[in-house]
């Protein structure tokens, strides 16, 4: 499941598609909006992205991660429009019959998400003023 | 031959536009249509910030040349997660 959604993440349904027979271990990050972008406060993150181009290149780096570190299920979720403070942005959830793989796996799928996905925020401040971040 | 423009994030703003399609010579490469476009467009020549560049939804390399119905897209460094 690669999936950019408008919508509240569902960890629940993400973990349950994670799930495998032969998986003794599950790692899932949450990427969550935190109040400050640096030394500014901030009360909103509004994320656009390149969607087709978007889902290409994490299906992509799902299947190096699969192929690097022999993992069995990978599921990732990313959400665009507004998202608030203490809310998800993404979740990634990864499935193999040893932990250390999953973990491995799962920084470098967010590691790779945060270098090569097109996908932009802005952080939007307390009065509503809103300012890409790059 | 015709090819589709898609800017986003605050190349978006810089373009003042979200897409277009522009005629461009047969032969161009995805640099030289960046300049093109540039001299077209003040907000995205008096950028600071870096401009990235994908081609038919792949990173691609400015030497690549246009094909018709291409669709190129520009926009800033990538900033998800």
């Amino acid at each position: 499941m690669i999936r950019i959604q408008e919508e509240p993440l569902d960890l629940e349904e993400l973990i349950q598609a994670t799930r495998n027979t032969e998986a003794g271990a599950i790692v899932t990050f949450q990427g969550t909006v935190r109040k400050y972008s640096g030394s500014m406060e901030v009360t909103s993150l509004i994320y656009e992205s390149y969607k087709e181009m978007a889902l290409n290149v994490i299906q992509t780096i799902v299947d190096e991660a699969k192929d690097k570190f022999g993992v069995l299920e990978v599921n990732v979720l990313h959400r665009i429009g507004t998202v608030n403070i203490k809310e998800d942005s993404v979740a990634i959830s990864v499935s193999s019959a040893h932990r250390k793989e999953a973990f491995k796996a799962c920084e470098y799928i967010i590691d790779s998400i945060k270098e090569k996905v097109p996908i932009w925020k802005k952080d939007v401040k307390p009065g509503g003023e809103a300012k890409w971040r790059d | 031959m015709k090819i589709t423009v898609k800017y986003f994030g605050s190349v978006k703003d810089d373009a003042g536009r979200e897409m277009e399609i522009i005629d461009v010579p047969e032969g161009s490469s995805v640099s030289s249509i960046i300049g093109m476009i540039k001299g077209e467009r003040s907000g995205l020549a008096l950028r600071k910030n870096p401009l990235m560049f994908a081609l038919n939804q792949n990173f691609c390399d400015g030497n690549k040349i246009l094909s018709e119905n291409d669709e190129l897209a520009l926009f800033p460094v990538v900033s998800g997660g």
